[in-house]
């Protein structure tokens, strides 16, 4: 069964597509095959990769068309990852897009599809509480919050926490908090360290793991990469992602989910 | 660095989610449930809305809902349709009126009835509502239908409870209803419905 987890945030520009994409890298780097799935109207995955918003087909032709679930899902050079896009969605469409993703069964189809093929299904929701948000966490496992570290997004997280526990309570039981995952740190300067400070000394649940504010997201995103696949120096923010994808694996083994690894070992010699 | 920022946030209320929400480790969520403290948000869900957005609703919160809203209005006592329609006419400047069943065959009419009868006006009208009820799962029952021609209107009213299948009361008028008019109406025909034969 697949760990199904959401990413979402009441405020938009967290960073939930950047944390989306670079996370589900380092999960296939790591070997556990992982979907990444792009149910953000905006299609901010296929934005952030694709050239044009309209260059893959995805969610949009599999509703609209019924194009089997295979055929839109596209392999990567990365073998173990593999991606949902948004579609060649109509702007002027999205209203009903929402709609329909909210009100029907395409998303517990789709998840239902995929489940045996992935240990990882990387959802990336767009900003809000909206219908999708609430369609994407009624069919996930788990969700992950990320908290940029700025007054504004500090004070609407409880919003996104309401409305997490809102469906946990009615909707969806088996949903689970990964943890809050601080973003677009920046300790050198008062303002984001305090928030930081606050957050850590305020909140249970804030993750080991922040990602910080850097010029290499700006880097990535200009060149249509994740941060790991970047020429040059193996940069230090890539890294972050691993350290991440690790503490979520351990969080979710430790909440009872599979992670198809076992602390067991084998015994060996040494000499 | 300025120690006095942190007092500018209230995260009690956050802290008292994650209390739910974080899971101690090897467990996979509290046994006993947290009473949180709300914050004081308006709730759209809760019949809290103004007429110009309600929907979904079911029978009895329509009923209520229509019935606050309409203060210090007379209740009528209608033992049969067509005192009900009657009273519709009186109400607007309908000339005409009819109530059709489920099936679309009329079952009471008054006014100025077309040599053709309504039958084929009110089948189409449930027709309508049950393809537009289709279309729209989620928008909730349907309430009224404006069905405009020539210079009139049909004005088609839903009447249905939770157990029966529902009544369609048409009125052939002139002038648009105002939608406070509509509530009213309907506000009528959902009280009399148990009493109407």
């Amino acid at each position: 069964m697949a760990n199904v987890i959401s990413i979402v945030s009441s405020k938009g520009g967290t960073g939930k597509t950047t944390v989306a994409l670079n996370l589900a890298v380092a999960l296939a780097e790591k070997g556990d095959n992982t979907l990444l799935i792009d149910v953000d109207p905006l299609g901010a995955i296929g934005l952030s990769l694709a050239r044009s918003d309209a260059e893959w087909t995805g969610l949009a032709e599999y509703i609209t068309q019924k194009m089997p679930i295979e055929d839109v899902i596209i392999k990567t050079k990365l073998p173990q990852l593999s991606i949902l896009p948004r579609g060649r969605l109509d702007p002027l469409d999205i209203t009903l897009y929402e709609e329909i993703l909210h009100s029907s069964q395409t998303v517990p189809e789709i998840i239902a599809a995929v489940d045996g093929m992935y240990q990882y299904v990387i959802i990336d929701s767009p900003s809000g509480l909206g219908m999708i948000t609430r369609s994407a966490l009624s069919v996930s496992n788990f969700v992950l919050l990320p908290l940029q570290a700025e007054a504004l997004s500090l004070r609407s997280i409880q919003q996104t926490l309401r409305v997490i526990t809102h469906v946990k309570e009615n909707d969806n039981p088996k949903l689970q908090l990964l943890g809050i995952l601080a973003t677009m740190v920046q300790l050198h300067q008062d303002s984001s360290f305090n928030i930081l400070k606050t957050v850590w000394s305020s909140l249970s649940g804030v993750l080991e793991t922040y990602i910080p504010r850097a010029d290499v997201f700006a880097l990535a995103s200009d060149k249509g990469l994740p941060v790991a696949f970047l020429g040059g120096k193996y940069p230090p923010e890539a890294l972050r992602f691993e350290l991440l994808a690790t503490e979520i694996k351990k969080i979710i083994q430790e909440l009872g989910g599979m992670t198809g690894e076992s602390d067991e070992r084998t015994e060996r010699e040494l000499i | 660095m300025n120690e006095q920022s942190a007092n500018s946030y209230d995260l009690l209320q956050a802290q008292q989610l994650l209390n739910i929400l974080v899971p101690k480790p090897g467990s996979a969520a509290r046994e006993k449930p947290v009473q949180i403290d709300t914050p004081k948000y308006s709730r759209l869900s809760a019949g809290e809305l103004p007429n110009r957005v309600q929907q979904s609703r079911t029978t009895d919160e329509v009923a209520t809902v229509l019935v606050e809203e309409a203060p210090g209005m007379d209740l009528q006592d209608f033992d049969s349709w067509e005192s009900c329609i009657a009273w519709c006419m009186s109400s607007t400047r309908a000339e005409a009126s009819f109530v059709v069943d489920s099936q679309g065959f009329v079952i009471a009419s008054r006014g100025r009835i077309p040599s053709q009868g309504f039958e084929g006006a009110g089948a189409e009208l449930i027709c309508s509502i049950e393809q537009l009820e289709r279309i729209a799962p989620d928008a909730g029952k349907i309430l009224c239908l404006d069905v405009d021609f020539d210079k009139r209107r049909i004005v088609g009213f839903v009447a249905f409870s939770e157990d029966a299948p529902p009544y369609v009361i048409g009125l052939v008028a002139p002038d648009p209803l105002r939608i406070e008019m509509k509530h009213k109406i309907t506000q009528q025909i959902l009280q009399n419905l148990p009493n109407m034969d």
